[in-house]
Parts: structure tokens; sequence; C-alpha cells
């Protein structure tokens, strides 16, 4: 585990690789020396459906050599991805018994692997959270809620949770921002690939308006419907709005501040990016006045370059994670944070 | 992205029912197989009936409307799946065009339905 006064350490999840590893050019060995050879460390965080075959079985051997590679490369395991593959039957949602197994078998995979942190969903639910809680305090695990666009700290299912970890109190629960949930502007990286689709462009313009026009902070989703609801009335085709709803998904723009609120919570960051500014600075995402937030809250945790980039080309991660860090520890060095220069 | 990975370079085999294409699931983790659909497939713009194909993943083959019942049959997201053709005779070096269209439901997001289509000119080999 971390040292309670590390500061924000930064590092990277696999899931910025998805292309070279989808492509099979990288395997997951190679990823992490990779990883290790560019110092983009020491956190690592991994999605368990993607990393490992037949998950969430993990295999003796798949965890002795896991944890031999991280540790031969100098890196620290993070943070592992878990799902709450509610849906695995289209038809039939799974059972709260059924998500309960789900996620325990998960959990004993993220322990196996050495990980401190499972990352969980929305999709959970309270209550499997509150049964899974003493499994998690058995192995030593925590457990974080991604708050993922489009909901915020104070958004009605956030709030469920904040309420149970009220009632608990347990250093088990805690919180993992998702940083495309404090964006300004939908990232023009989208605005590129819609253009290079083809779609019209005054479905983009509607999508773009309609993304900076009032949220409701009460029902973060509800521009979703409307915006295909509009669309579709629009005379738009199902297939073009169904590309471009999903900025309502990735993307929504809390003040950056409102992370103070849940900062004792948060067990791990994702630092969500998509495309640079000239200068270097994240073009739809305010670095600059996100981290001071964290390192004045006094954030001690991993934040893992998240790039999603794989959605929109077929580029490769590594030369945006190195912007990524450089852009952070620039930021980091600023506001005088005490891991700027070493990380 | 992926999309131009759903089918893979060189995935045009000739096999001994038939024909096989070599698909990729357009997505960054597993799946399982009920959330995969074999939508149209099209090889030099003529349209496959559903019942002439067969698809295999694990080294287990499936009518295509047999996928959705499959919910812990795993498709990892390393491996191909071969769409199955029964009986189309291609001569080997020929080439083609083939289209292949793939729906995925990703089980942990209520709604989400995403459609991909890819369209590669392959020889069969």
């Amino acid at each position: 585990m971390m040292a309670s006064n590390s500061g924000l350490q930064l590092g990277v999840t696999l899931f910025s690789f998805t292309n070279e590893f989808h492509s099979r050019q990288y395997t997951l060995e190679q990823l992490i020396a990779k990883v290790a050879e560019l110092n983009l460390g020491p956190g690592i965080e991994i999605v368990g459906f993607s990393s490992v075959r037949g998950f969430p079985v993990v295999t003796d051997e798949f965890a002795a050599n896991f944890k031999e590679l991280l540790a031969k490369h100098n890196l620290k395991p993070a943070c592992l991805g878990l799902n709450a593959d509610m849906y695995k039957n289209p038809n039939k949602p799974m059972t709260p018994d059924e998500s309960l197994a789900y996620h325990e078998a998960q959990l004993d995979a993220t322990a196996k692997l050495g990980f401190p942190v499972g990352r969980y969903q929305f999709l959970a639910g309270t209550d499997v959270i509150h049964r899974l809680l003493p499994k998690a305090e058995r192995l030593n695990v925590k457990l974080g809620l991604e708050i993922h666009a489009p909901e915020h700290v104070n958004s009605p299912i956030v709030m469920q949770y904040r309420e149970l970890y009220a009632k608990e109190n347990s250093p088990y629960l805690g919180f993992i921002p998702d940083f495309g949930s404090t964006a300004r502007r939908v990232s023009p990286a989208f605005i590129s690939y819609f253009r290079q689709l083809g779609l019209p462009e005054a479905l983009i313009t509607l999508a773009e308006e309609m993304w900076l026009s009032k949220d409701d902070p009460n029902n973060p989703t509800a521009k979703i419907p409307e915006f295909q609801a509009r669309a579709k009335a629009a005379g738009f085709r199902p297939v073009d709005i169904a590309e471009c709803f999903i900025v309502f998904g990735l993307f929504s723009r809390q003040q950056p501040a409102a992370w103070r609120e849940i900062m004792s919570q948060i067990v791990h960051i994702h630092g969500k990016f998509y495309h640079f500014n000239e200068d270097g600075s994240e073009s739809a995402i305010p670095y600059e006045e996100i981290l001071p937030v964290f390192v004045e809250g006094g954030y001690n945790g991993y934040m893992v370059s998240e790039w999603e980039g794989h959605f929109l080309c077929d580029d490769g991660g590594f030369a945006k994670v190195q912007k990524h860090q450089e852009l952070c520890r620039r930021i980091l060095a600023g506001c005088g944070a005490q891991n700027a220069v070493t990380s | 992205m992926m999309v131009s990975r759903v089918i893979s370079d060189s995935g045009l085999k000739i096999c001994e029912s038939g024909a096989a294409i070599d698909i990729r699931l357009p997505w960054y983790r597993s799946l399982p197989l009920s959330t995969v659909e074999i939508g149209e497939v099209r090889i030099d713009g003529q349209l496959v009936s559903p019942l002439a194909m067969t698809f295999e993943v694990n080294n287990k083959r499936y009518a295509l409307d047999q996928l959705a019942d499959k919910c812990d049959e795993w498709w990892y997201v390393l491996d191909s799946g071969l769409i199955h053709i029964i009986n189309l005779k291609l001569e080997r070096g020929s080439q083609h065009e083939v289209s292949v269209t793939v729906g995925i439901r990703p089980p942990y997001i209520p709604g989400f339905y995403r459609l991909t289509e890819c369209t590669k000119q392959l020889n069969a080999e």
C-alpha cells in the first residue's frame, strides 16, 4: 500500500494501450516492459477482462508471473478495473445475489494479483457493495466507485453511495474520479472524428450546443434521450445519432473544486485525456485547474493516465501518455507537489 | 480504431466445409457471446443467409441465433472468431470484397448497442 504522505503519484492504465494490445503488436509482458522503459509508472492499472484471459479466474501461475513482472520493472500495482456486467444476459439483469458472487470473484482476483484497489461501477448497486465490504476488508482491497461522466459528486446515484459510505465509515470504501466528468467542452478530438466519419455538421453542432446547455444536476443523464429525440425529430439518421450521443456519456462539466467534498475518500484517479493544444495543455479537460485541487486537498495515491483515443483512431498510446505525464509533472511542479520531480 | 480490425487482414480462408472469415471483437475487453451479434455478411456484395453461417469461438461452433443464450461463453479480446460460410466455394488466390457487421452490447452499459461494419478486399487463402 502507498505511504500515507506520498502525495499524488503518476502511473498509467494499460487501457491506454488498447490499440497496441488489441492489434497484437504488444503482449501484456511487452506493454509492461515498455511502460517501464518510458518511465510511465510507477502505478499500474489493468482491466481484468482485458489483460487476463479467463478473468475473473486467475491461475496461480499467471498471478506469480504478473507480480514478478511488475517487481522486475519497479512498477507498483495500483488498481484493477472490475466490471458490473449486470446485462451478461441482455434480456435479464443479474439478481443481487448473482452480482455479489460476480463481484466477489473479481475481488479475489484483485487480491491475488496484488492490487490494493478494485475499481467498481455504478451498476453494482449499494446493496451489493455493502455486502461485499467484509470481503474487501478481509482481503485488504479497497473498493473504489468510479465517478464517470455524466455523473458528479452530488448526483443522485453518487449520493446513494455517499450515504452508504457515511454509515459504514470504512477506509475500504472509496471513490475514483474520472476527469472526463470535469471537462469544459466536448473534446475537439471527437469533433474531428465525427467530421471524418462524414456526420452532418448540423448534427455535430446540435450535440455541442446541447452539451453546453444548462445541466439538470438531479438528472445527469437527461441530455442523452433529449438529444436523441431532438436529432431524430430534425431528421438525422439513427446511425449518425448513435455515433454522436456518446459525447454526453464521456464528458460532463463538474467544477474541479467539487472533488474537495469527497477528497478524503478518494482512493485512485483516472487521469482521462484525449487530445492536446499546441502548448501541451489538454484541449477539453483543465488539468491546470484540477490537479491543484488534489495537491491542496492532500490527496495521497495514484493518478493513472487514461487515454481513450483508441475509440477514435489507430494511434498508439505511448507517445500520448508521455505527453500527458509531461503536462501533469509540469503542473505538479508548479504547485509545489512533493512528488513532481521523482515520479 | 478497432472497426478496421473487425475483419482480420488475410482473414478469408478456404476450409473443408466452405469458407471462413477471421474476425475480431470490436471492443477493448472480452465479452460474453450473449452480447455479440453477427449481423450482415456480404461476399462480393451478395448477402449471405444467416442460416448458411456458423460462428466459432474457443473451438466451438454455434448457429448465429444460438449466441444470445451463451451468457457464460467468453470471447477473449485477443482471440479471433471464425464466421463459417457453409458450402461457399472460393478459388484459392481469388480476390473478394468481404463485408461484416458486428453488433455488441457491453453488459455494463445498459441500452448501449454498438454496430460496426468493416469491408476489406481479401484473397481466399
